[in-house]
């Protein structure tokens, strides 16, 4: 778990989570609905 | 066609009672055929024919029959007929003879040329390591036709056996050396240890014979056997454990998105937002140079929803409209001829060669040269934009007469950073409620060398202010969108200061205003007399802060008796904004470096000229 204060780093499982976001997604996203979605993907 | 109606004499076989009855029945028929031309099939029922000579059917039958090259009989689902024609003969078709006219000469194409003799192929033998598929995705015979490729004229049957393991060294096909020279037909059979081998082990049920045809000059060279190549499994790629970022700052991840994730080849990001490039609206040639074409009429930058609006006819009410919108900025984004010049929340559009907001007096390069004080000593990267939410603002004289707003430190607290990292300005509107209307402005972001102002005003502050007025500058919650107000006041009217621009000269002006001014900038006959006239300084005293200092205190201070200037510090700041804009702070430490000036702020400041 990357802690708050490291310089986070996107793995590739990462990057493919979010394309499958922006793909599923019906139009554009912010970056702020990214953001929550990879803070909420463990929950889900 | 002829329809010669002469009498026909006519010798009918038969009995006497057959040619009377055929004799009649021509006559008959003949009249029927009266107009009909001679040699055109006359068609009658025979059973009415026959009743109509009052004879039986059957003899009508047989007089036709005893007449063979007169008459016709033709059974049909409607009846039988008897046929014959005006001439007297059996009707025959007349169907025109068309297997030998021009045009069928002309548009029959050429029977097919003999096939050339296809050249003996080599068979290519790989490695069964390489076999990994053979399909049917070239149609050999068909594909030979159309090439003008035919049946070889030596065709060596060959039985193609999967390459064993191990490495199979010896060649895999050998003919005796008798063979080209016996022209007879020669069955060989190719002996190979190694392929007998597989013959026993893999396919045994099939031996491996070659069957050369009668002409075996092209035997084919020996073929070499490829290396064993081992293949190794691909492995399966693992994406890994997914990073858990429920506890991980949010700004951080995304600043990790901006940098990691933007330059992704199938991510499209544009200010903020995010989209897969497929799903981005893509734009044509067509629609970038109506958009550019759109932008150059209206003579002013436009937003990306006037854009999808206006020129590409998508309306808010469309489901792909955001999507148009995106793909409009990311797509234009990526154009040369294009300019962002807009916010996150309200995204300009120009084009390279678009007229400039704001006066024409004084190039934009120029005025950021005069405002650089602004940026000695502030780093850019520690003002926390848009972190308050109005800034008051007094109106110098040089601000006024160029329609300017300097890019200090508070307007830099008020206003957004700029959303790209190489954006040079941005377009907000500038609304202002007590006149109804809305403004254009153009904020010209700082550089290393060059302060960062704001232009575009200059209607605002002819129509409504003079100089001195107070005017407060509020955010909205649109980054591109703020309020400007002004402090309205009764009616004054004075002679303030303007420069003639037919005649490079200072003079006042009778004005009336009705806004609250801060009297202290405010430029008046009855205040600065001496202003009335005067020339503005050229461009070379101006860029020396010490000489335009000079200058004022010339201007507007008054003599001392011995050759000086005395001057309060209110009447020296306002004084020296006309030429360029000086800060408090610059003009005070100005005053403490220059060895010609001395004094404070209490008993004002002495130039000792000359």
């Amino acid at each position: 778990m990357a802690s708050p204060t490291d310089t986070v780093q996107l793995n590739e499982a990462d990057i493919a989570f979010l394309l499958n976001l922006l793909r599923d997604a019906s139009g554009p996203m912010t970056t702020a609905e990214l953001v929550e979605a990879l803070k909420n993907r463990k929950a889900k | 066609m002829s329809t010669n109606s002469s009498e026909i004499v006519l010798a009918f076989n038969g009995a006497k009672k057959l040619q009377t009855a055929a004799s009649k029945a021509f006559d008959v028929m003949r009249l029927r055929g009266a107009f009909m031309s001679e040699n055109s099939a006359i068609r009658v029922s025979l059973d009415d024919l026959a009743a109509f000579i009052e004879v039986t059917p059957a003899v009508l039958s047989e007089a036709a029959a005893a007449n063979p090259e007169i008459f016709a009989i033709e059974t049909t689902d409607a009846g039988t007929f008897l046929v014959t024609t005006r001439e007297g003969r059996t009707p025959t078709p007349n169907v025109a003879d068309a297997n030998h006219t021009f045009q069928a000469r002309l548009m029959t194409p050429e029977p097919k040329p003999a096939p050339r003799p296809r050249p003996v192929r080599e068979v290519v033998r790989a490695n069964q390591g390489w076999a990994t598929y053979i399909g049917e995705t070239f149609g050999g015979d068909d594909l030979d036709e159309d090439f003008g490729f035919a049946e070889p004229v030596v065709e060596v049957e060959q039985t193609v056996i999967a390459e064993p393991e191990p490495v199979v060294e010896a060649p895999v096909v050998e003919v005796a050396p008798e063979v080209e020279e016996e022209p007879t037909p020669v069955e060989a059979v190719i002996e190979t240890p190694v392929v007998e081998e597989i013959i026993v082990e893999e396919v045994a049920a099939e031996p491996v014979v070659e069957e050369v045809q009668p002409t075996v000059e092209n035997v084919r060279p020996e073929i070499p056997v490829f290396e064993e190549v081992v293949r190794q499994p691909t492995p399966t790629r693992s994406l890994g454990e997914p990073t858990d970022f429920s506890d991980t700052d949010a700004d951080a991840i995304a600043d990790a998105l901006e940098s990691q994730f933007s330059h992704h080849a199938h991510v499209a990001f544009f200010g903020g937002r995010w989209m897969t490039t497929d799903r981005a609206h893509r734009l044509s040639r067509g629609n970038i140079r109506d958009i550019r074409q759109y932008i150059e009429e209206q003579e002013q930058p436009l937003t990306d929803e006037m854009l999808v609006e206006d020129v590409l006819r998508v309306r808010p009410s469309n489901p792909e409209y955001a999507n148009t919108v995106f793909g409009l900025n990311y797509w234009l984004g990526r154009e040369r001829d294009f300019e962002f010049v807009g916010t996150r929340d309200q995204r300009f559009w120009s084009v390279t060669d678009l007229p400039a907001l704001g006066t024409t007096l004084k190039k934009p390069n120029d005025i950021g040269s005069d405002y650089r004080f602004l940026t000695d000593g502030v780093d850019p990267e520690s003002v926390a934009h848009r972190s308050i939410t109005s800034v008051d603002h007094t109106i110098s004289f040089y601000e006024w007469n160029l329609g300017l707003l300097p890019y200090d430190e508070e307007m830099q607290k008020l206003f957004p950073a700029p959303m790209l990292p190489d954006q040079r300005s941005a377009v907000f509107t500038f609304e202002i409620p007590q006149s109804y209307t809305t403004y254009l402005v153009e904020l010209r972001y700082p550089t290393p060398t060059r302060g960062g102002f704001i232009l575009g005003l200059d209607d605002l502050y002819f129509d409504s202010l003079v100089p001195g007025a107070i005017i407060s500058i509020s955010a909205t919650e649109n980054d591109g969108h703020y309020k400007v107000e002004y402090l309205a006041a009764s009616e004054q009217s004075g002679r303030l200061l303007e420069v003639d621009d037919k005649r490079p000269r200072y003079h006042f002006r009778p004005t009336t205003y009705a806004c609250a001014v801060d009297d202290t900038w405010l430029l008046s006959e009855d205040r600065f007399p001496n202003l009335a006239g005067a020339k503005p300084l050229t461009d070379r005293e101006r860029r020396k802060l010490a000489t335009v200092l000079e200058m004022t205190f010339e201007r507007v201070g008054i003599p001392d008796g011995d050759s000086g200037y005395l001057a309060s510090f209110e009447d020296l700041l306002a004084a020296i904004n006309i030429e360029r804009p000086v800060s408090t702070e610059l003009l005070r430490n100005e005053l403490e470096l220059h060895s010609d000036i001395t004094g404070d702020d209490a008993n004002g400041y002495t130039y000792a000229a000359g």
